[in-house]
């Protein structure tokens, strides 16, 4: 009998979105301005990094990345329906579609990532196992593992795509801490092993401007990717 | 005695070793998740931009799914129903003109859903808006053919780009009045004229 989950037993883990588009020329004379005007939509704004063609911020919200091809927004204190995230989505591309001069986006995508804890990376991997998503029956495969620990799905047509992956794996955090903070401490490891979800909802088609808004389109996306997932993992 | 020479190895024509495989590396770009805080190890996959011509099917963007509340969804549905009342309307206008009327009667009740849509942007509220102002200042007088056309055109672009900027709900707006339709309340007239 296979298990059944749904999207909500997974916890959010970090959220991205991102606008793609033709060569934005005019990034090499308004990076500045979207500097400029971003400072005063988000807390604590900050550049992390600054080259021509791109650069890179920081704030309270999440961070932010500007090429000459892209942007994206990403997240990872987003909240579970993606409200607040996309109102911050739409702040920054507003920003960035008005100053550039952006009209027509060449893909939009929103990409989500969530995570449901196990015990270790055996009963990950028995979880994953258990959904029953791939028919394979359980044998040696190229000497590695029996049993696959990672599963991707793709479907996509001409005008929207979205890719749906789950991998049993650990997750490891290492920082070394400075001794001026004169802690009991001197490093934090932290591992975490779970079953992570990870979906990519995209367009295929061209996205003109003024079809597009993000707030509308990150929540319904999410609403959407929700209902799908579930249904994919049988809950 | 000469000293022995000895032939210097050719060297070795690097640029005919074959390329690796690119299958067997993946290079279909996803949704990027590297956060300048420090990148995240599990972005595997790379799929390429769009290279399609035709702009996406509105319908396509904003799903019909259940439970949606979002504003655009409800819009997007109900600009459907108009167009299909003008549709009709077109089709019966020169025939009936009875029947094309109730089709267009249609159309004006479902303009005050529209206006409470109007929060999904200034350029939608603005070709609603002077669309309601266009069947007030009819006083119950039939479209014409041509009236009939330009308002199902407006609201067939305004359903595929329902974010459109004030300024290019101004290029729509124009073609309401380039088909003789008033798109301004008439005390505004009054108000200038008195003035």
């Amino acid at each position: 009998m296979p298990t059944t989950l749904s999207f909500a037993d997974f916890s959010m883990s970090r959220a991205a979105s991102e606008l793609r588009y033709d060569n934005a020329y005019l990034i090499y004379d308004r990076t500045g301005q979207v500097i400029q005007e971003a400072r005063g939509h988000f807390t604590n704004f900050k550049v992390t990094s600054a080259t021509p063609n791109e650069s890179t911020f920081l704030s309270d919200e999440g961070s932010f990345g500007l090429q000459l091809g892209s942007c994206r927004f990403i997240s990872d204190k987003a909240d579970a329906s993606l409200e607040s995230f996309g109102s911050s989505c739409k702040r920054y591309f507003d920003i960035v579609a008005e100053l550039l001069d952006i009209r027509m986006f060449t893909r939009v995508g929103l990409r989500v990532i969530t995570k449901k804890t196990t015990k270790d990376k055996e009963e990950a991997k028995a979880l994953l196992r258990s959904l029953h998503l791939a028919n394979l029956p359980s044998t040696m495969r190229f000497g590695a593992s029996e049993d696959p620990e990672e599963i991707m799905f793709r479907w996509e047509s001409s005008q929207i795509g979205a890719l749906i992956r789950l991998k049993a794996e650990t997750t490891t955090v290492d920082v070394i801490l400075p001794p001026e903070l004169e802690l009991s401490m001197s490093n934090i490891h932290r591992s975490v092993t779970g079953l992570t979800l990870d979906v990519d909802y995209y367009t295929v088609a061209p996205v003109e401007r003024s079809q597009w808004d993000a707030t509308a389109w990150i929540t319904q996306s999410m609403r959407f990717i929700k209902k799908e997932t579930t249904s994919i993992l049988g809950g | 005695m000469a000293d022995t020479v000895i032939e210097f190895p050719a060297a070795q024509e690097f640029s005919k070793v074959a390329p690796p495989l690119s299958e067997t590396f993946f290079l279909r770009r996803a949704t990027s998740v590297n956060s300048p805080t420090g990148p995240i190890s599990i972005t595997g996959l790379r799929t390429s931009g769009s290279k399609a011509y035709r702009v996406i099917e509105i319908d396509k963007l904003y799903p019909a799914t259940e439970g949606t509340i979002a504003e655009v969804s409800k819009a997007i549905g109900l600009l459907a129903d108009a167009v299909g009342f003008l549709d009709r309307a077109r089709l019966c206008i020169e025939n009936s003109p009875l029947q094309a009327d109730r089709e267009l009667q249609h159309v004006q009740q479902l303009l005050p859903a529209l206006f409470v849509c109007r929060k999904i942007g200034d350029g939608f509220a603005s070709v609603v808006n002077s669309l309601q102002f266009a069947f007030i200042n009819l006083h119950g007088q039939l479209l014409s053919k041509a009236q009939v056309t330009a308002i199902w055109r407006i609201l067939k672009e305004l359903r595929s780009k329902p974010f459109l900027s004030f300024d290019q709900s101004l290029g729509l707006v124009a073609e309401l009045e380039d088909a003789n339709l008033k798109v301004d309340p008439e005390v505004l007239a009054k108000l200038i004229e008195d003035e």
